[in-house]
């Protein structure tokens, strides 16, 4: 199981990208309330502002699985993935996110529990982006899980910090990939 | 006149949006935008911006660092800070690094317009807000500023109302000269290397109360 990174460096490293988000907003908003008579601009800078308040409405439910997941002491334990990814894309639907389980196979992986669900949620969601979708598969192979969460257009998934901490938080391991956010979990054979 | 200013910053989303912000000001010319700090240092070399706005947090090296490396490569190039970080410890480097200004990301339009044309001016360039969450009340000196007299303590009072040598001349009735002898003795008592490092040291040791 990877390590879990240092919680306070975690979040001011996860904060650092909210407070730029906010900054664009603010911005934003600003250039806006001095009269510009760029229409094309006012258009952009209305677009930007009423995204990226989107996205740190999403990031900031990400930073609280986060925290759940980092300040969970308990022990590792088996579980059902397929059954985690499910009741994740129920909670990526619930916050209004769009998310399909597509191929995957039953499979089981040693991680702790706690946040687990919720981080896999955000992931969907930060891959979905703001508008878009995420489709989910899983496949097994040496004894190790791997799970895809790409866009249907197969367009490149989004890194960040929070993307990296999420998926450290829950134990996973990156796996470099163009077509969609791959990562690996430590798996359990039958 | 035009104020050339280079962008560093890694969160595209921002750094797009403050270029489209500050092109909204005549006086204000967008000369790049990078996202790293070996982009940033390039290009600083290159364009010789009058002003570089610098995030701290920047995926190679960080922007301090970056701060010391464009005022070694183009010394005209005033730099101001431009971060979500408000550490204290941070805002000291940057200063120590050359820095001659620091904002916070959630500053308006209007205080990063301000902060590249008093920085252009040559002026030190924190605004309020920006102050009061950057330095933290600590315990009166035992040492560092103790010693300052009561003409010292009303320049530097003037210090950080953002006022230059030129103006604190016209307020004290004294010549720019015997001003900027002032300034410097206060900055030698408090132990700084920049005027800004000086109102913020006096202000985190409670030398100076915040400035309004």
């Amino acid at each position: 199981m990877t390590r879990r990174p240092d919680p306070a460096e975690t979040v001011r490293t996860v904060l650092h990208e909210l407070r730029s988000r906010v900054g664009a907003i603010r911005l934003a908003v600003t250039t806006l309330q001095t009269n510009t008579s760029d229409e094309e601009l006012m258009k952009s800078l209305l677009a930007t502002a009423d995204r990226e308040t989107l996205r740190v409405s999403m990031e900031m439910v990400a930073v609280t699985a986060l925290v759940t997941c980092l300040t969970d002491r308990s022990a590792p334990r088996s579980f059902d993935i397929g059954h985690a990814l499910r009741n994740a894309v129920t909670l990526t639907e619930r916050v209004g996110g769009r998310a399909t389980l597509g191929r995957g196979s039953k499979a089981i992986v040693r991680a702790r529990p706690r946040g687990f669900e919720s981080a896999l949620s955000s992931l969907m969601q930060l891959v979905a982006d703001v508008d878009g979708e995420t489709i989910v598969s899983v496949s097994t192979k040496n004894g190790a899980v791997t799970v895809k969460l790409a866009r249907p257009d197969g367009s490149h998934a989004p890194g960040g910090s929070l993307v990296k901490n999420l998926l450290a938080g829950i134990g996973a391991t990156q796996i470099p990939s163009d077509a969609g956010l791959v990562f690996r979990l430590e798996g359990v054979s039958p | 006149m035009t104020i050339g200013v280079l962008l560093v910053d890694d969160h595209t989303v921002f750094a797009e949006t403050l270029a489209a912000a500050l092109k909204t000001n005549a006086d204000i010319a967008i000369l790049g935008v990078a996202n790293t700090s070996t982009d940033g240092l390039e290009k600083a070399t290159a364009l010789k911006p009058d002003v570089a706005l610098l995030d701290v947090m920047l995926p190679d090296y960080d922007g301090i660092e970056l701060a010391r490396r464009v005022r070694t490569a183009s010394p005209e190039t005033k730099v101001v800070m431009l971060t979500g970080e408000t550490d204290p410890a941070l805002f000291a480097k940057a200063m120590a690094a050359g820095a001659c200004g620091y904002l916070i990301k959630e500053s308006s339009l209007g205080d990063v317009t301000d902060a590249v044309r008093r920085a252009y001016a040559g002026q030190v360039v924190v605004p309020d807000k920006a102050v009061s969450r950057l330095t933290q009340a600590q315990a009166p000196p035992k040492g560092v500023g103790s010693d300052l007299t009561d003409r010292e303590l009303e320049v530097l009072g003037l210090l950080a109302q953002g006022k230059d040598a030129k103006t604190i001349a016209k307020s004290l009735g004294i010549t720019w000269h015997t001003a900027r002898s002032y300034l410097k003795t206060v900055l030698m008592k408090l132990d700084a290397h920049s005027q800004l490092e000086a109102v913020a040291v006096a202000t985190r040791l409670g030398i100076i109360g915040r400035p309004k």
